[in-house]
């Protein structure tokens, strides 16, 4: 088999390429709460304390007219903190597996497959938590909540595209990750975490058009929340988004990526 | 057994030393970084030569010749300059000090994840994994993180899963089993030749005469980055010999 340099990779067979991207993906997620004293449950930690604070400070100082306030934060913020945690761990994967980069081929493009699914689990176990303490409070859930694998696939897509598109200009301009810091606090308010969906589509729809994120986290509530169907039209706005994103930082990263090493 | 595993014709590689900065003027000429107003450093120039598949070949040169970075082109995680050909047949693979291994993982871990990148399936490695562990001697610590690993016990096992490794050329840059007691030394050294003869082509860095002269059929010197000669080895050595002793006579 003839290989030129830098275009092609070796090829291996499809399953051993996904062992790869699982085991990298797996350790990731072992390091990140196993080497700690409380293991798994700082994953849920987080977005609980900020639960806390966020529902003190909209009670005490707010009025709100949200029902299940305390459960609408929550099934919104994880999915936020998914996001934010999904592309900072994308556009710093390149540096922090450059040991591998380095001394062994294959397509770069696997470590981010393995930071999304690593990132991916840790949500997935948030999600059930919220399942499971919505449950407890009386929340219903009914044959809806098949459509919220649509949201995380979703999620996954996005995640991913931007986290790859970022990575990428990251090998030209280091400066990025203090610009993504940024976009995502301007992301986090446009998002309807703390006000209604409803509220966001009547007064300012244009968000839902620039912030996918906003349209999925709008969606998500009506499954783990109200057992309705998500709005279709904007689930699918969301999906074509994402899928659009996700193959021009695909090509992006195709074409810059491969001086990845000597520049970072 | 007359093919070609590596070819390599008119390499060249430029560094620039320094950062380079984003600039308005380069984007508009279709690229992102300007680097022209950096002094250049050639670290490879004009360098040409091939390596039959199977075979044992020595790349020697004093320090900062451009050995690793050769290596590193060949393996492709860096880009020669523009009209290099670099042709590699197979799937190469670089062992070096502490490559591909991550300190903060187990040793487990660790063979697992370079494993399955050299190609191997999660049921290949679970088959050779005693085996693994047994060669580098370290059974008793696989599941403690490498950082705490003698650099001995590290070597030993990134020989021990580079000897499994997949790969059809293997890159050493100054890497080899000889670390360790005469045991292990006589171990490796069969598993050296074992992989030899199953012919893998072997690419080896090194600044050990000794080593490059027993092993390699051909020896290719590098000086300054420049390709000074390729030939066999004895004569090879000699030349290099005589580089060194002109450089040491210099400093006297």
């Amino acid at each position: 088999m003839k290989t030129i340099l830098g275009s092609i990779y070796y090829k291996i067979s499809p399953g051993v390429r996904f062992e790869r991207i699982w085991k990298i993906a797996h350790i990731d997620f072992k390091k990140r709460y196993y080497d700690s004293y409380f293991g798994l449950i700082w994953a849920l930690v987080n977005p609980l304390f900020r639960i806390s604070i966020f529902y003190f400070v909209f009670t005490v100082f707010f009025t709100r007219n949200i029902e299940n306030f305390a459960l609408y934060l929550f099934s919104g913020l994880i999915s936020w903190l998914y996001f934010k945690e999904c592309t900072n761990k994308c556009l710093s994967t390149l540096v922090q597996k450059s040991y591998l980069i380095d001394s062994l081929q294959f397509d770069k493009i696997d470590l981010f497959y393995s930071a999304t699914i690593s990132t991916m689990l840790g949500y997935m176990f948030n999600v059930s938590a919220y399942l499971i303490i919505a449950a407890i409070s009386g929340i219903t859930f009914n044959v809806t909540l098949v459509a919220f694998l649509l949201i995380i696939v979703n999620l996954f897509i996005i995640s991913m595209g931007i986290g790859m598109f970022l990575a990428t200009i990251r090998i030209y301009f280091k400066d990025i990750s203090y610009f993504w810091d940024l976009i995502t606090l301007l992301g986090f308010w446009t998002c309807p975490i703390f006000f209604r969906g409803a509220d966001i589509i009547e007064k300012a729809s244009y968000l839902l058009y620039i912030n996918p994120m906003s349209g999925i986290i709008m969606n998500s509530r009506s499954m783990l929340m109200n057992g309705e169907w998500p709005d279709w039209y904007w689930m699918f706005y969301d999906l074509g988004f994402s899928i659009i994103l996700f193959f021009i930082a695909r090509l992006i990263f195709n074409k810059y990526s491969h001086r990845a090493l000597e520049y970072m | 057994m007359n093919e070609i595993a590596v070819s390599v014709k008119n390499l060249s590689k430029t560094y620039h030393k320094g950062e380079r900065r984003l600039s308005i003027k380069a984007l508009m000429n279709g690229k992102i970084t300007d680097s022209s107003y950096l002094p250049k450093f050639k670290a490879l120039d004009d360098i040409n030569f091939e390596v039959k598949k199977g075979s044992f070949y020595g790349i020697i040169g004093p320090n900062g010749s451009g050995k690793s970075t050769l290596l590193r082109i060949l393996l492709g995680s860096i880009q020669p300059d523009k009209g290099s050909q670099v042709t590699v047949n197979g799937k190469a693979l670089k062992l070096a000090m502490g490559m591909g291994f991550n300190n903060q993982l187990t040793a487990r871990d660790n063979i697992y994840i370079n494993g399955s990148i050299i190609g191997m399936s999660f049921e290949e490695i679970g088959r050779n994994f005693q085996e693994i562990l047994d060669f580098a001697g370290v059974a008793d610590f696989v599941d403690v993180p490498i950082k705490n690993y003698s650099s001995g016990m590290k070597m030993r096992l990134q020989f021990a899963v580079a000897i499994k490794a997949q790969a059809d050329i293997l890159l050493l840059d100054e890497f080899f089993g000889g670390v360790g007691d005469e045991e292990y030394r006589e171990k490796s050294q069969r598993a050296f030749d074992e992989l030899v003869s199953s012919g893998k082509t072997i690419i080896l860095v090194s600044h050990s005469l000794k080593l490059v002269q027993e092993n390699c059929s051909k020896i290719l010197l590098l000086n300054k980055g420049k390709q000074v000669c390729e030939g066999s080895s004895q004569e090879v050595l000699d030349v290099y010999q005589n580089i060194v002793k002109s450089k040491l006579s210099k400093a006297k």
